[in-house]
């Protein structure tokens, strides 16, 4: 993993749109430069990437080039690149270990670029790029998408030809620093910028070929067929960053940016996608946005095993570590006796704030302590984490990712064990729609054997649904989708409907529920009940076999309770319990509501 | 009209003695025509020069001296371009072995990438603070480079 390291805000060009322009003045001193670099190592980053300001202007360029190399690290650079066109500046940094640079290039014509960065730079950045081809390294072309150079993205396409080692990469300005300042001047309206940006990266697919462009802080509805093509610091494969004088690294966030709510709350791009800018937001909006993307989405992530280590086996492991560097969503830190294993997401199937959700809002992090590809039992294959008992009370938790520690207690028996008891009371006609094999049906045997219950499920798949009738003799089944059942069954004709793990399945769950109030008599019960999104701490060997096993992903949106409630806000329904998931709980939450009258 | 007197071998360079000019032609298997142009380039202030190719795909040169100039002269001249070719020929010689240096370098560097660094690369690390030429100016800050200087105070006419 990458350290973005900045040596300070000081450059030999000026671009109109630079997000640092108001540090110019300031310079990082060499011997913090140095130290961070160090800790960059002893933190185990493979890479440490310069950047600024333009880091190649520091007499030290070389000097610290030759300390990461010694460290055993990997060099990078992010740079305006003049200064590579030297051949013998640039033989010395590659003898250090230069494998990775990230270059800014803003048009394939000199006119414009030099206008953009102020300064005759041109020539010279194009004859740095000609000197770093066939050298074996990870190549970036960065391009910022401004007003001055709307209408030039297919120059740089044509320019690049001459440069097979690199990926073009069209970025979003981000309204920050010079581009706030001057907003109007140069950030362009987010639709008109992605319409170029859409245009150029389809006329690089056919001169360059494929996965030769790529884009950075697009919202990727504007981007529709290349939503693949995301690159920003987590594709490059950053972990941590420094400013000047910061004390210490800290995890990499996008902060600066926001999924717009309540537009792009159910779409299905969301995990990857970079939203809009905050302060591009605050200003113009989302109305530019395209429809959000309907569809299927992952609802379960893998922390995957990066190192463990003795540790004591009471009070804070973390402290000695230093708190900065760990992402508070993405590393997880678990004790387990006197071992710390330390694990970490990488996935971009589910958002940040996501993430965050099922870590520390639900908390429903898992131990995968199975060898299947995808968990089915889950009280047998899963170990609940909790938040360790260390951590209560102290004064960094807030902005600590946290220890956590295995919890012994099945939640998922305990929990089942409740509903069941709960469903076993009801009496008279049950509607069970998405009954499955009949796991929670089950439930009803007693009071259906009594004659007190009269039990229809619904389900599409024949075989589960056989299986299930076995489990409720004398029930009725409909071997339909919820959809197309529901039309055929009597109006008024059921005291309870229950769906479990349905609702989150469907593609319009709000058409299905016209259909459940029909059929509900007056003062008759939904009961719906569903998961969030859950995490599980696993090693290599678990995730690869859980990505390769090629589960297929089932879940047309990810709400919790009170999502689900909200979008359930009908004048035929009201709420009688609530029950979230919790971090003490399993990821089944339960919405029950009563059937009014009219 | 060839002539030997010029004590260089016919077959590789051959020369004509004119009024105040020299025509020699050269074998390009032997001179390439990017040594001929690095050979012919130093004596632009002297001469006025002329390159073309012979019936016989031979490189002609035509050096004619800007000042009238004795057949001693011309002579001489000859000579020096003989020298230059030499000269430029070994240059470029020396420059194709330097970037096979070079890629082995980088060659070396790219082993490097797969581990840590061995303890003889870890020697050959120089942590001297040299920092690098910047014959061009290119790493200057831009404020020195393009910032207008400040008019000096108290400077003009009309200053008090
Ligand atoms: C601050 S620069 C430092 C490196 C170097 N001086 C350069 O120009 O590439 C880091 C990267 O951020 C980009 N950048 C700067 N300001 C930006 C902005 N307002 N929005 C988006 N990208 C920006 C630059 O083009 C460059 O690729
Ligand atoms: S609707 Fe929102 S989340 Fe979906 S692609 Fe657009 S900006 Fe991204």
């Amino acid at each position: 993993m990458k350290a973005l390291i900045k040596v300070g805000y000081a450059c030999n060009e000026h671009c109109t749109f630079c997000h640092t322009q108001p540090l110019r003045e300031l310079q990082g001193a060499a011997d913090e430069v140095e130290a961070k670099i160090r800790r960059a190592a002893a933190l185990g980053h493979r890479m440490v990437v310069l950047s600024g300001g333009e880091p190649t202007i520091r007499p030290e360029l070389v000097r610290w080039a030759r300390l990461v190399a010694s460290l055993g690290l990997e060099l990078g650079l992010v740079t305006n690149g003049l200064v590579l066109s030297y051949p013998q500046v640039l033989a010395r940094l590659l003898d250090a270990r230069l494998r990775y640079v990230y270059m800014s290039l803003h048009a394939g014509v000199a006119e414009v670029h030099d206008r953009i960065v102020r300064a005759e730079s041109f020539a010279i950045a194009c004859d740095a790029l000609d000197r770093l081809q066939g050298r074996g390294l990870t190549l970036t072309v960065n391009c910022v998408v401004t007003r001055q150079n709307l209408a030039h993205l297919r120059s740089l396409v044509d320019r690049a030809t001459a440069w097979p080692d690199a990926v073009i990469k069209f970025s979003a300005t981000e309204p920050k620093g010079g581009a706030l300042r001057s907003l109007a001047q140069v950030v362009p309206r987010i639709a008109d910028a992605a319409a170029a940006v859409l245009d150029a990266l389809g006329y690089a697919r056919t001169v360059l070929g494929p996965d030769r462009a790529r884009h950075g802080g697009f919202p990727l509805c504007l981007l529709p067929g290349f939503e693949h093509a995301v690159d920003d610091l987590r594709t490059h494969g950053y972990w941590t960053m420094v400013e000047v004088g910061e004390p210490d690294l800290v995890p990499i966030d996008a902060n600066n940016q926001l999924h717009p709510s309540p537009h792009c709350d159910d779409c299905r791009l969301r995990g990857g996608c970079p939203g809009l800018f905050r302060e591009y937001h605050a200003r113009h909006g989302a109305a530019e946005l395209a429809p959000p993307r309907a569809g299927v989405r992952s609802n379960a992530c893998d922390w995957v095993l990066e190192r463990r280590e003795p540790c004591a086996p009471a009070g804070c492991p973390l402290l000695p570590l230093g708190l900065d560097p760990w992402e508070p969503a993405r590393h997880l830190f678990v004790r387990e006796g006197a071992v710390l294993a330390r694990y970490r997401c990488d996935s971009r199937d589910l958002a940040d704030d996501s993430l965050h959700a099922i870590k520390h809002g639900h908390g429903q992090l898992y131990l995968d302590a199975s060898s299947k590809p995808a968990v089915d039992d889950f009280g047998e294959d899963l170990v609940k984490l909790a938040r360790a008992s260390v951590c209560e009370g102290c004064e960094h938790r807030p902005r600590c990712t946290g220890l956590f520690e295995p919890v012994r207690e099945d939640v998922f028996a305990r929990d089942e064990a409740a509903l069941r008891h709960q469903l076993a009371a009801l009496h008279g006609a049950v509607l069970e729609l998405g009954c499955g094999e009949g796991r929670l049906s089950s439930a009803f045997v007693a009071a259906a054997a009594a004659g007190r219950l009269r039990w229809t499920g619904v389900d599409p798949d024949h075989d589960a649904l056989a299986r299930a009738a076995a489990v409720v003799p004398g029930g009725a089944t409909i071997a339909d989708t919820a959809e197309h059942a529901l039309p055929q069954l009597p109006t008024a004709g059921f005291d309870h409907v229950v769906m479990a793990h349905a609702w989150n399945h469907l593609a319009d769950p709000v058409a299905v529920l016209d259909g459940v109030e029909r059929v509900l008599r007056a003062g008759g019960e939904l009961w719906l009940l569903d998961d969030v999104p859950f995490g599980l701490a696993r090693s290599q060997p678990q995730h690869r076999r859980g990505r390769d096993g090629g589960a297929r992903w089932q879940h047309h949106r990810n709400d919790d309770a009170a999502r689900a409630h909200a979008r359930l806000q009908r004048p035929g329904l009201q709420l009688l319990q609530r029950r979230e998931v919790a971090p003490d709980t399993s990821n089944q939450w339960l919405l029950r509501y009563r059937r009014s009258p009219a | 009209m060839s002539d030997t007197l010029w004590g260089l071998p016919a077959p590789q360079i051959d020369a004509d003695l004119g009024e105040a000019a020299v025509t020699m032609r050269l074998d390009p298997t032997l001179y390439p025509l990017e040594v001929i142009y690095a050979a012919a380039y130093p004596f632009i202030a002297r001469c006025w020069v002329v390159l073309d190719r012979d019936d016989a795909g031979r490189v002609s040169v035509v050096l004619t001296a800007k000042q009238a100039a004795t057949a001693e002269q011309l002579r001489a001249l000859v000579g020096e371009f003989a020298n230059e070719l030499l000269s430029s020929a070994c240059r470029r010689e020396i420059t194709r072995q330097n970037r096979a240096l070079i890629e082995s370098v980088t060659t070396q560097a790219f082993g490097g990438a797969m581990g840590p660094p061995s303890l003889e690369e870890l020697e050959a690390f120089d942590f001297t603070d040299e920092p690098f030429d910047d014959p061009l100016g290119i790493a200057q800050s831009w404020e020195d480079k393009y910032r207008k200087k400040p008019r000096d105070e108290g400077e003009g006419e009309g200053a008090p």
